[in-house]
């Protein structure tokens, strides 16, 4: 059935350039990072394939895309992949329940002041609990996005077309 | 659990300044005829569109995003015809600066915009291929894939380029992970891919979001929807074209032109194995299709649908639900 499908839009073309499917390697690369950083289930992986896009980024799809020579699909931008693996907004939005390592809860003041793309201060968070990596950071239990923490520094990772002056949160 | 912050009052975005509340007398005499109450018709053509968005159902529940809301001061109230579209009580409020549409829980979209996914809804829900033609920016794909949830493979598909990234985005924000975006002119499509359901929001002259975008109320004539009625009658001409037999499709304008609704299906049932099936969608008030504008049309079009803004409190659309019968080309 599922070949069946991927067959049927075997013949769409685009312009735009041909993604690349992740080797299996690959694959376990990203999966791994999201499993021993943020404590992810390895099943949230389960029927999905992935694709690198331009500027690194990976993308999350359906198996079944995969199976299609397909030019363009689209789906959850999962990872940007370079010499580390960086996690996503979306990504971690979407499966904001599964993430359980890693998390930093936010206050209000300090939720609007992440998502404003501003830098949060540091001697108002207990970092000392945590290692050198990326963060999730949640507030009401949502997962908001990331942010890099190094050597008691810790980065803003929100994408600038992700930032917003939330009025209401 | 932290605290929700109620500091920030609701902004009102109510529009008063340079807001134009006179009608054209070209547009009242294009128009007069064909709507069933004149003054009714002018007077909520000049009011500003209720503000309203749509609960993404990949993401969160509509109970839970009206909580959400009710605790910001702004108390939701669900559409009587749709009840994943909400709307603030008070319905000048902007709903967007909150943190459920940055999470991609809500989809700040107009009640009109839904109604081509939810006129197919028991189409796309079953259907294994679904393809939406002008899928940008991506209010209605995101729609889709809500229904879909994640079965079967929706193909968004849209011929501007400037236009793809911005779809790509919002399907990511939404969490929609069976779509295939396609960047081609429909006219280049292959004809062997064939669909069991299509969306076409065609591209138009766009009068029916006067309440939104209110200048284009000077600057309207009744020569802009011929611009675009060449156009539509290629486009669902083609569209059909990718159906398969019994395949069902969707052709949608903001427009209250006959000449880019009617006119434009009347051709298509002239020259196809094309029927029109009746939408029926319990609490909209819908009105049939014209069946004469410049001469008879195919009297079949009297069971499109109209959406008048004075009927429902929202924009003007046009709504074409048709039926590729088997055999048809």
């Amino acid at each position: 059935m599922v070949e069946n499908r991927a067959s049927m839009v075997r013949t769409v073309r685009t312009e735009t350039r041909r993604q690349e499917w992740l080797s299996p390697e690959q694959r376990e690369r990203i999966i791994d990072f999201y499993v021993e950083r943020f404590g992810a289930p390895r099943e949230i992986f389960s029927g999905r394939s992935m694709y690198l896009s331009s500027r690194q980024r990976v993308y999350l799809v359906a198996d079944m895309l995969a199976k299609c020579s397909i030019e363009v699909v689209t789906g959850i931008n999962v990872a940007r992949v370079a010499a580390a693996v960086k996690p996503t907004t979306d990504f971690l939005q979407l499966h904001s329940a599964a993430i359980a390592k890693n998390v930093l809860e936010l206050t209000t003041e300090q939720a609007r002041k992440y998502i404003a793309g501003e830098e949060l201060d540091e001697s108002e968070l207990a970092l000392d609990r945590y290692t050198n990596g990326y963060l999730c950071l949640k507030y009401a239990g949502q997962a908001l996005g990331c942010a890099h923490l190094k050597n008691g520094i810790l980065s803003n990772m929100l994408a600038k077309d992700r930032r917003r002056k939330l009025e209401h949160l | 659990m932290a605290k929700h912050s109620t500091d920030h009052r609701p902004r009102s975005t109510a529009r008063t300044k340079g807001w134009i509340t006179e009608i054209p007398p070209a547009f009242k005499e294009y128009y007069g005829p064909l709507v069933d109450d004149e003054a009714a018709f002018y007077s909520a053509l000049v009011k500003p569109l209720p503000k309203s968005l749509r609960v993404n159902t990949l993401k969160a529940e509509r109970e839970y995003v009206k909580t959400r809301y009710t605790g910001y001061g702004i108390p939701l109230v669900e559409c009587p015809w749709y009840a994943d579209a909400l709307i603030p009580q008070d319905a000048t409020v902007d709903p967007s600066p909150a943190l459920e549409h940055f999470l991609g829980q809500v989809y700040v979209q107009e009640l009109t915009s839904m109604l081509p996914p939810l006129a197919l809804r028991e189409e796309i829900v079953s259907a294994n291929l679904v393809l939406d033609a002008c899928a940008a920016p991506g209010s209605k794909a995101t729609q889709v894939a809500a229904l879909m949830n994640d079965h079967g493979t929706l193909i968004a598909n849209d011929a501007d380029y400037n236009r793809i990234r911005a779809l790509k985005h919002n399907l990511s924000k939404a969490g929609a992970q069976n779509v295939i975006l396609t960047n081609v002119d429909l006219a280049e499509f292959p004809t062997e891919q064939q669909f069991d359901v299509i969306l076409l929001d065609a591209p138009c002259s766009s009068d029916g979001t006067i309440r939104k975008m209110n200048k284009l109320l000077p600057n309207w004539t009744a020569k802009r929807p011929l611009k675009y009625a060449s156009l539509q009658r290629h486009l669902i001409k083609k569209a059909f074209a990718l159906l398969k037999p019994d395949g069902v499709m969707l052709y949608s304008t903001c427009s209250f032109s006959p000449e880019e609704n009617e006119v434009t299906v009347s051709h298509l049932l002239n020259n196809s194995e094309a029927e029109i099936e009746p939408i029926e969608i319990p609490n909209l008030h819908l009105s049939p299709g014209i069946t004469e504008w410049n001469g008879e049309l195919d009297p079949r079009v009297a069971r499109t649908s109209r959406i008048w803004g004075h009927h429902n409190n929202t924009g003007g659309f046009f709504l074409a639900k048709i039926r590729k019968t088997d055999g048809g080309e």
